[in-house]
């Protein structure tokens, strides 16, 4: 039950993005929203890199030693630089749709 | 020792990534839109040679390995013969695009400040280089890169337009792209998880270990997210909305080029979803539906960029009705529906562009008879090969499509010819206006860069329909390389 926990854990932020999303009218909050679902699958693909009973993947001067797997952490840097620079792109797009409409709430438009 | 043919084809599969993408960077420096419509030219032309080039003279795989870390730990990209042929295709209709805008001077230019104008063409070569990656890449992590990189550069220009609302489609497609991006790589995890590895090759090799209620899992993620990008029915609307608030230009590039790349990703995964027959399944439903319901809600509609987006969408059908299938004749059939499919919506993209009218209600079509008799037979002609009569290729491709579906026992071969009639129903309805002499005339504004390639695309239509020969050897190559 305790090794699944990252991964029920990753189902739960998953929900709250999707309901962020598709609940506020706000599409700041919907943003936000679209955000959470990004961290969702960063636990999770950092959630699978681990092994048990294994350290984390920093190297250590010891014999016989186990690591996780770093391969999703470095993954997931990937994701996260795109998530930012998908982010800045949308924050953009708000800030001309607050410009051209003086509203960011969808039953405005 | 540059020179040798071997080293040369070797190096083929960066190249193609590169050029756009280093002459999208150099396009950056040179504030002009002049220059960056002939840089946009270049790199479509030597795109375009050096996958023809490379289609001509392949006769086994290339893997061209990143650092030199081999597979299955490093990336590396596959250049194949199903890969080499779409890099062909996608290249052929950029390069052909690209020489119908050069003349276009009054489009992208009325919508951007004058320091500014030329950004568009470097977004657009960055996304042709993203495109030419999710094609040859073999390592499914690098194939969401990619996706990215296409994603990120296609949401500024979905901004270029007059529309008001056009930062709010642009934001909706924003949301929509991140959401099955973020599905589309929570697959990939998951593949991940099972199969230890990203390494396409290695995916294929151990898939059949992991457990299939899993695999199902996986490729319904998958095939939920890539048919999010597709604009598969009922996810079309953002596609509708977005392109259709845009400038011509950008409508003609993410109309023609979308759609095949996607396709191409399905394919990639098609080995291993092969083994589900639920799957299949689910691919042969959505294509049916998207196939009746676009081309009903095309039938409906009378703005022309409209009717030619939404029929765009019911095309995708033919594709997750074809997907599934294993054999070299499905193969066939696939690989020509690629090629006539990309030409023939290139045709329909570039008509707006070589008329320029105030507006393109399909009344804009009327008279056309009168105004040139020539320009009539040439919209004839192309909305002929778009309504698959006869003697289109295309009528040709999709008797194929019929026949063998109905050999193969589908059972939902009913609505894949409804849509097929119904499609022509709709390009009739053009062909009628063009031929239709009333009072009401549009003013036309004739673009020769964008006429001389519909006269291009009509000669290679009319050529391709007199030499399926080529296609056999591609099929027969791409089925035992699978």
């Amino acid at each position: 039950m305790l090794i699944k926990l990252p991964f029920y854990l990753t189902f739960i932020i998953f929900l709250f993005g999707v309901y962020n999303i598709i609940y506020p009218k706000n599409y700041f909050e919907k943003l936000i929203g679209m955000c959470i679902l990004q961290v969702g699958v960063l636990v999770f693909f950092v959630a699978l890199a681990k092994v048990d009973l294994a350290s984390p993947p920093i190297y250590q001067n010891i014999e016989n030693i186990k690591y996780s797997s770093p391969l999703p952490h470095v993954l997931m840097l990937t994701a996260i630089v795109v998530g930012v620079a998908t982010m800045a792109m949308a924050v953009a797009l708000l800030m001309k749709i607050k410009k051209k409409f003086n509203s960011l709430e969808e039953d405005d438009f | 020792m540059i020179f040798d043919q071997p080293y040369i084809l070797k190096q083929i599969p960066a190249l193609i990534i590169l050029i756009p993408m280093f002459l999208a960077v150099l396009n950056i420096l040179f504030s002009s839109n002049f220059i960056a419509r002939i840089f946009f030219f270049i790199s479509n032309i030597l795109v375009f040679f050096v996958a023809s080039y490379g289609l001509a003279n392949i006769d086994t795989s290339i893997f061209y390995v990143f650092g030199g870390w081999q597979s299955p730990y490093g990336i590396e990209l596959k250049y194949d013969y199903f890969s080499g042929y779409l890099c062909f295709v996608v290249s052929l209709v950029f390069w052909i695009f690209s020489i119908a805008i050069l003349g276009s001077f009054k489009d992208i230019d009325k919508y951007i400040s004058i320091n500014r104008d030329h950004i568009p063409y470097s977004l657009m070569m960055l996304i042709q280089s993203a495109f030419y990656g999710m094609i040859l890449t073999n390592d499914i992590f690098n194939l969401y890169v990619f996706l990215e990189i296409a994603s990120l550069s296609s949401y500024p220009l979905l901004t270029v337009g007059d529309n008001k609302r056009r930062y709010i489609y642009a934001f909706e497609y924003l949301m929509i792209g991140t959401l099955s991006a973020t599905i589309i790589l929570v697959s990939i995890g998951l593949v991940f998880a099972q199969v230890g590895s990203l390494n396409l090759n290695s995916i294929n090799k151990f898939i059949s270990n992991a457990d299939p209620s899993l695999i199902l899992l996986t490729f319904s993620m998958l095939i939920l997210g890539v048919c999010t990008k597709l604009a598969v029915f009922p996810l079309h609307s953002w596609k509708i909305n977005s392109y259709h608030s845009v400038s011509k230009i950008i409508n003609a590039f993410f109309f023609i080029s979308s759609p095949i790349i996607f396709i191409s990703v399905l394919f990639k995964f098609r080995a291993i979803f092969l083994k589900s027959s639920d799957i299949d399944l689910i691919l042969n439903i959505l294509g049916c539906i998207t196939l009746v319901a676009g081309s009903y809600m095309a039938f409906k509609q009378n703005n022309y960029i409209k009717i030619i987006l939404l029929s765009s969408i019911a095309s995708i059908g033919y594709y997750l009705v074809l997907l599934p299938a294993s054999t070299e004749n499905a193969i066939f059939i696939i690989l020509q529906l690629i090629l006539v499919d990309s030409l023939v919506k290139l045709s329909l993209a570039l008509v707006p562009i070589a008329f320029s009218a105030n507006n393109y209600e399909i009344s804009f079509l009327n008279n056309f008879i009168k105004k040139s008799k020539a320009l009539s037979a040439l919209l004839i002609l192309i909305f002929l090969n778009a309504a698959s009569l006869p003697p289109s290729i295309y009528f040709f491709n999709k008797v194929r499509i019929i026949t063998f579906l109905a050999e193969s026992n589908f059972i939902f071969i009913a609505p894949v010819a409804i849509g097929s009639l119904l499609i022509a129903m709709y390009y009739v309805r053009l062909i009628r206006r063009v031929i239709k002499i009333d009072q009401s005339s549009a003013e036309i504004v004739i673009d020769n860069f964008a006429l001389s390639s519909l006269i291009l695309l009509v000669v290679i239509l009319t050529y391709i329909t007199f030499q399926t020969g080529y296609f056999d050897m591609i099929a027969r190559l791409t089925f035992v390389g699978l």
